[in-house]
């Protein structure tokens, strides 16, 4: 689908990069290449190894966009997907770690201590990392009522008291945020945390 | 009873302060919003507006509580070196090129005679477009469509050295791509793009699936401007993108998804206007212009 600027959504550039479109694969990148590297660089601590990984995931895009299944999730949160593997692998590389057995076998291996569990280490680093870098890209003005919110835990009020802005600022700066965030994770939906109950 | 609209309006206002929503639909909480439960239990589409809204809370609330070194989460925004850009699309570029001399050398070897024929139809319906004659912008406009061909064709001639040219400048491979997809479609159409002085500026050619706008008679244009282009018919004027450059052609690439397609009705047109960048309506005069009759 083109918008009335002519952009294209995930699908339909996904599916001109099949077919070797390189301006198509370029927009992918910039769409969200900051999301992928910054989720890389929180998750390994190394610009250069992030940089690798990041390389390693656009290409895999590159060759085998064919694969991609918009019905599954988001494109962003495809190669989220991508990189988070490559990225494990990296770490367990460096790690001198020669079992070339996937994560999900070494969960297995486990004696099943959610705290000593490296899949489930991994997996929370790898949403933290995602998370964070998500909220890194929000306007500062979204970010901080974010981080007051979440982080430091203040109320609306506090907030506003904080940053001496009205409460219906701080409210619709939330809103917006959260509306973001939600569209963003909503592709992603490996990483959205655990729903509520009705009790 | 709650309505749909009201607990919407009260699902997103509970949103925005953690734990609120959770207080609020919790039945032996002091704060139970029992309006909105009794909605909810009844309401899809609120249900699945609360778990959107609850499973982002939850994720915030982990990844935002932990701590860094710093004694809060790191959200600092990190960006990335323009290096990797570059770095990225030259190794796909490299790939690209590696793939497509071995698709060459595989695609010449194993041609069969009647593919032969395809594809001079192919390239016979391209040359059939012939603007008027001493016309400079119809030998790049067709290199520049033939380069499309050119993996399934042997060239021979003038025009090799021209279709190498283009074909160096990289951003024009979604105008390949997608002129060979058209090519491919047997119910293609080519009209030319006209300028003010009625001289043939470029060419639009488009299937059910693709557009491509290919021109040389735009110089770039100015900082904080661009060149957009626009649907015209019955009265509306429809922004659908705006022109890209690469070298001395100007481009505008589109694609339908799987599920829609371009249909270009007789009596509308397309213009090219210059336009500020912030522009989304139509000032500019119409530098190009072709119509679709």
């Amino acid at each position: 689908m083109i918008d009335h600027e002519g952009v294209p959504d995930d699908g339909a550039l996904v599916g001109r990069i099949a077919s070797g479109d390189e301006v198509a694969f370029e927009l992918a990148y910039d769409r969200h290449g900051g999301l992928v590297f910054g989720s890389l660089v929180r998750f390994l601590g190394d610009r250069e190894a992030a940089a690798e990984v990041a390389q390693d995931a656009f290409l895999a895009l590159w060759r085998r966009a064919g694969r991609y299944d918009a019905s599954v999730g988001s494109l962003g949160g495809w190669l989220l997907a991508i990189a988070r593997h490559r990225a494990i692998d990296r770490m367990r590389g460096e790690a001198r770690r020669p079992s070339p057995a996937p994560v999900e076998l070494l969960d297995a291996a486990h004696d099943g201590d959610p705290e000593r569990d490296p899949a489930g280490l991994a997996d929370r680093r790898w949403s933290d990392s995602v998370v964070r870098t998500m909220v890194s890209a929000l306007p500062d003005a979204e970010r901080r009522v974010v981080a007051l919110a979440y982080s430091d835990g203040l109320s609306q009020s506090e907030i506003a008291d904080r940053l001496g802005v009205p409460i219906g600022t701080v409210k619709s700066r939330t809103r917006r945020a959260l509306a973001r965030l939600r569209a963003q994770l909503a592709g992603v939906p490996e990483l959205v945390g655990e729903e509520i109950r009705i009790r | 009873m709650m309505d749909h609209a009201e607990a919407h309006e009260r699902i997103a206002d509970l949103a925005l302060e953690p734990g609120a929503l959770a207080a609020a639909l919790d039945r032996t909480a002091p704060g139970a919003d029992r309006p909105l439960i009794e909605h909810l239990a009844g309401c899809d589409r609120c249900k699945a507006d609360v778990a959107a809204w609850s499973g982002l809370h939850a994720s915030l609330e982990r990844s935002l509580r932990a701590t860094g070194p710093g004694g809060r989460a790191d959200i600092e925004p990190i960006e990335a070196a323009d290096s990797l850009r570059r770095d990225i699309l030259a190794a796909a570029r490299g790939e690209r090129t590696d793939q497509t001399a071995h698709a060459e050398r595989t695609r010449r070897s194993d041609r069969t005679d009647r593919t032969r024929r395809t594809d001079r139809t192919r390239l016979a319906s391209l040359v059939a477009f012939r603007p008027p004659e001493g016309s400079h912008v119809f030998v790049g406009l067709a290199a520049a469509l033939v380069v499309a061909i050119a993996g399934t064709l042997l060239l021979a001639g003038p025009l090799t050295n021209l279709a190498q040219t283009v074909d160096q400048a990289h951003s024009l491979t979604a105008v390949v791509a997608a002129t060979d997809r058209i090519l491919a479609d047997p119910n293609h159409q080519l009209v030319a793009l006209k300028a003010s002085d009625g001289s043939t500026g470029g060419t639009i050619a488009w299937s059910s699936q693709d557009l491509v706008v290919l021109t040389s008679a735009l110089q770039p244009a100015p900082a904080g401007s661009v060149y957009r282009c626009w649907l015209v018919g019955k009265g509306h004027d429809t922004p659908i993108g705006a022109m890209a450059f690469a070298g001395r052609t100007a481009f505008w690439v589109g694609s339908a998804d799987q599920w829609s397609s371009i249909a270009l009705r007789p009596g509308w047109s397309f213009y090219v206007t210059l336009e500020p960048d912030s522009g989304s309506t139509r000032a500019g005069p119409v530098l190009l212009e072709a119509d679709f009759s």
